[in-house]
């Protein structure tokens, strides 16, 4: 038995020294080192998935409209491509969505739930809730 | 089949399975997977009744980010174990799968526990241990009580057989413990 058990423990480590090393150590750093830009890319992703699913259009029709290949339109939808303002503004122009908007001093976003809130009571009860 | 190492440490403790065929090795695979916004649309399109089911309602998009932010926090953990050669704590990062799957009655209390918290982990990471090493030989985003509900989490079952006879197959004495980290 001891004999088997260190037979099969050369094993493992012949099957593990003869192999390359995986690269999932170097893509969670990556990620974690990129976090921030990489979870905006993916908010963009979903926009542009959820206006494919609106519009009943494919990722290969998307392709075409942009004039791109397929697998550029695979990477828009990973989740991982560091958009650039010009890509962006003709993807917003081709799904006739906004993508990305730069919030103004003069403006602030709310939610539809909170709007919901301003609309149901008076301004002091949503003010009240948001606290 | 082939065995990768994850660090190039001496002693290191996390290896993956690379299957035939495979560009990538498990854990890789995962990863892509699991934080791929085009793959979890997907996933979540197609088995959205299943999540509904085990943890009510939800909006499509928020799973995916919800995922996404999961796999990121597994990983980076698992990592940090993982580049900790001497640690013991590791090794208890994985739980016995038989344990999890034979009685359904802590499962389903740890699913009432599981609705109290902000994140509901339906991440599973599969693994073999085999004297101190963790193999990985797959992983799951499990929305079903058990395993064999579902095609893709049945095969999971099929690929840790696999790595198990394929290891096991000269010593069939040696008891090699399946392992499930949520």
């Amino acid at each position: 038995m001891l004999n088997n058990m260190s037979e099969l423990n050369k094993k493992l480590e012949n099957l593990v020294t003869e192999s390359p090393r995986s690269s999932w150590k170097d893509k969670v750093e990556w990620r974690k080192a990129n976090k921030a830009w990489l979870r905006k890319s993916a908010d963009i992703s979903l926009r542009i998935l959820d206006s494919l699913e609106d519009l009943n259009w494919n990722q290969a029709k998307l392709a075409k409209e942009m004039g791109v290949s397929p697998q550029q339109v695979s990477k828009y939808v990973k989740g991982e491509e560091n958009f650039k303002l010009e890509t962006l503004c003709k993807l917003e122009k081709v799904l006739n969505v906004e993508l990305i908007r730069v919030i103004q001093e003069d403006e602030v976003v709310v939610t539809k739930e909170e709007l919901s809130l301003v609309n149901e009571g008076s301004p002091t009860d949503y003010k009240k809730k948001k606290s | 089949m082939g065995i990768v190492r994850t660090f190039n440490l001496p002693n290191t403790k996390l290896l993956a399975v690379k299957f035939d065929g495979d560009e990538f090795d498990a854990l890789e695979i995962l990863q892509d997977q699991w934080t791929s916004v085009d793959f979890l649309w997907g996933f979540f399109t197609k088995f959205q009744k299943d999540y509904y089911g085990k943890y009510g309602k939800s909006n499509r998009s928020k799973l995916v980010k919800q995922t996404q932010h999961l796999a990121d926090d597994l990983f980076e953990k698992l990592y940090d174990l993982a580049e900790d050669v001497k640690s013991d704590a590791f090794a208890e990062f994985f739980k016995p799968l038989d344990n999890r799957e034979k009685d359904s009655k802590p499962y389903d209390l740890q699913k009432l526990k599981a609705k109290g918290e902000e994140r509901k982990s339906f991440l599973r990471i599969y693994a073999i241990r085999y004297k101190g090493k963790i193999i990985v030989t797959g992983g799951a985003i499990k929305l079903t009580d058990r395993m064999e509900d579902r095609k893709h989490t049945n095969d999971e079952l099929k690929k840790l057989e696999l790595v198990k006879t394929f290891l096991d197959k000269d010593n069939p004495d040696v008891e090699l413990g399946y392992l499930d980290v949520e």
